[in-house]
């Protein structure tokens, strides 16, 4: 099998529906082989017109998108599409049917034996609910179900768009337990969400998209890096814009109202430095508080006041 | 070529495989063999209004027949029987899989219309042979109206059901895009039920009918002369008429432009 780099290479990808609202603009990924990509973003960021524009729902204004090496335009769609399975938000199901012929359909439509149907009901663990009607799942048998349907065909690459979404915790799991099974396997997983606490726990790669623009790619490590020189505390200072000018150049800021600011360390441990040099400006100090200290705040800050 | 073909014959067991469960195929059945019944019962009540002695009776019982089946049943079926079945792949939000498969989309758009029309041409099918039923048992009950004495002409009865199935494609194709076109199944029902009231109204002014889709298959009844048709010492001379042109031509039409459409939508 010939190999590429990066399986999904999507690069100044613009799209919008009307002339006013731009969603995409100028959003770039890259998905190497082999990885967990987890595509963050906010609700409403770009995340599903990103995937559908990726498996060619939607045509993009401008930009380049290729999949393991070919570009998605009408005459590769086709063995584009012969490589991925893919899961788009809420499952396709036809509701009157059980799940076994949910599964029968999509093999008739991709020409695969019926015998895949039960390696893939056994994948997900359905095999015991498979004659059950499948408007009588539950949200989280729904959603492997559609995930069944999306490894049919075995695809290298598998897109999923909100797997999680409206799960409970142990539906959460048990997706997060196939899917790091699948990844043994040596799939590529392309893997949207908008709660970083989900990706962190399974994703080797991450991309963050706001406003429809990447904010940040990278390894899961790279994330955790920059976590740590993103180190913000809140200060409340009955003088604190007279000592914000004094910290101009030497500490990065941010006024929040009369009293409140913020400012940005390289790391925790300069925070007692920053105390003591605060004291030395004669700042009148109430309160010195540190930001919770986690990816999801990175995050939030990453998709909400990156200017 | 082959390979089209293959993936277009997987397509149409894939649609057909959905109706399993559905009202769909009952209604076509009960509503093929109740509309027939309904036919039936009339005629026997109303037999001596209908029947003119030394003539087949046929003719007057298929007239009936052909009269209630365009008039007031094939249009209200070919409305619903579109929306039921293209309904089904909006509730269950399945264009976005469906196009995200490795299939030509011409396979998805195509199969699904063709299992459309062949509910169309079933629920037909079984009504002529209901029909036909419908009449030897008058003719065994009331033998004094001569059913059994003349020939029912099944086959001509069919080539005047063959006839107004090609005048009923226009609809069907119309209705088919009109489905497909708006998740809101109330639009295309309401601009259905609409075309077949203003049909019903129109179809005695041709200037109008020939150019109104809805009014086809009632336009084939306006004109036939059954008496003629049925006269089994005539030779049978049922050519395409301009309603049935008209018909395909809306039909190919509408299928291009709906097919079209389909193929450069972005799917939401």
């Amino acid at each position: 099998m010939p190999s590429h780099p990066f399986v999904i290479q999507v690069q100044d990808l613009e799209f919008s529906y009307t002339a006013k609202q731009q969603i995409l603009n100028k959003l770039n990924l890259s998905v190497p082989e082999s990885s967990i990509y987890g595509f963050l973003g906010a609700n409403g960021a770009g995340k599903s017109t990103t995937i559908r524009s990726i498996l060619g729902l939607l045509k993009p204004q401008a930009g380049k998108i290729s999949l393991f090496g070919m570009e998605q335009q009408s005459a590769n769609r086709m063995p584009i599409l012969r490589k991925v399975g893919a899961l788009i938000e809420d499952p396709s199901l036809y509701k009157h049917l059980s799940g076994y012929d949910n599964l029968k359909i999509a093999c008739k439509y991709l020409n695969l034996p019926t015998s895949r149907i039960g390696e893939v009901l056994e994948l997900v663990n359905l095999e015991k609910n498979s004659r059950k009607i499948s408007k009588e799942y539950s949200t989280g048998m729904k959603q492997r179900l559609g995930l069944a349907i999306a490894l049919l065909p075995d695809p290298d690459l598998l897109i999923l768009d909100e797997p999680t979404n409206g799960l409970d915790p142990t539906g959460i799991i048990e997706i997060r337990n196939i899917l790091k099974h699948l990844h043994e396997q040596g799939k590529t997983i392309f893997l949207s969400s908008h709660l970083l606490s989900e990706i962190e726990k399974i994703a080797t790669q991450v991309g963050i998209v706001k406003d429809g623009k990447t904010v940040f790619q990278g390894a899961i490590e790279d994330l955790e890096n920059l976590r740590k020189k993103n180190f913000a505390v809140n200060i409340v200072a009955s003088n604190s814009s007279e000592i914000a000018g004094k910290l101009n150049g030497k500490y990065p800021s941010k006024i929040l109202g009369s009293e409140n600011m913020q400012i940005y360390l390289d790391e925790r441990e300069a925070l007692p430095v920053l105390i003591n040099d605060l004291v030395t400006m004669g700042a009148r100090l109430y309160e010195v508080s540190p930001q919770r200290d986690n990816l999801e705040e990175l995050f939030i800050d990453l998709t909400t006041n990156q200017a | 070529m082959n390979l089209a073909i293959s993936e277009f014959s997987r397509s149409v067991t894939a649609e057909i495989y959905k109706l399993k469960r559905t009202p769909i195929l009952w209604i076509s059945i009960i509503g093929g063999m109740t509309s027939a019944i309904i036919v039936f019962l009339m005629f026997l009540i109303l037999i001596d209004e209908f029947v003119n002695f030394n003539q087949t009776p046929w003719a007057e019982y298929y007239q009936i027949c052909h009269g209630l089946l365009t008039n007031f049943l094939l249009v209200p079926y070919i409305v619903l029987a579109s929306s039921t079945i293209i309904q089904a792949e909006h509730n269950s939000n399945a264009w976005k899989y469906l196009y995200a498969l490795p299939l030509n989309k011409s396979s998805v758009y195509f199969s699904k219309m063709l299992v459309t029309i062949a509910l169309i041409a079933m629920a037909l099918a079984i009504f002529w042979v209901a029909s036909l039923m419908g009449g030897y048992i008058i003719g065994y009950f009331r033998p004094e109206y001569e059913f059994l004495d003349y020939s029912a002409a099944p086959f001509r009865w069919l080539s005047v059901i063959f006839h107004t199935f090609i005048a009923s494609l226009g609809v069907a194709a119309l209705q088919y895009w009109f489905n497909i076109r708006w998740k809101n199944y109330i639009i295309p029902i309401s601009i259905g039920l609409l075309g077949f009231i203003f049909a019903v109204l129109v179809v005695g002014e041709d200037r109008i009918a020939l150019y109104f889709p809805y009014c086809y298959p009632m336009h084939i009844a306006e004109k036939m002369d059954y008496a003629k048709t049925f006269d089994v010492a005539n030779p049978m001379t049922m050519g395409i008429s301009k309603a049935e042109w008209n018909s395909l031509i809306v039909f190919a039409v509408f299928s291009v432009i709906g097919f079209y459409e389909q193929k450069i939508r972005n799917v939401k």
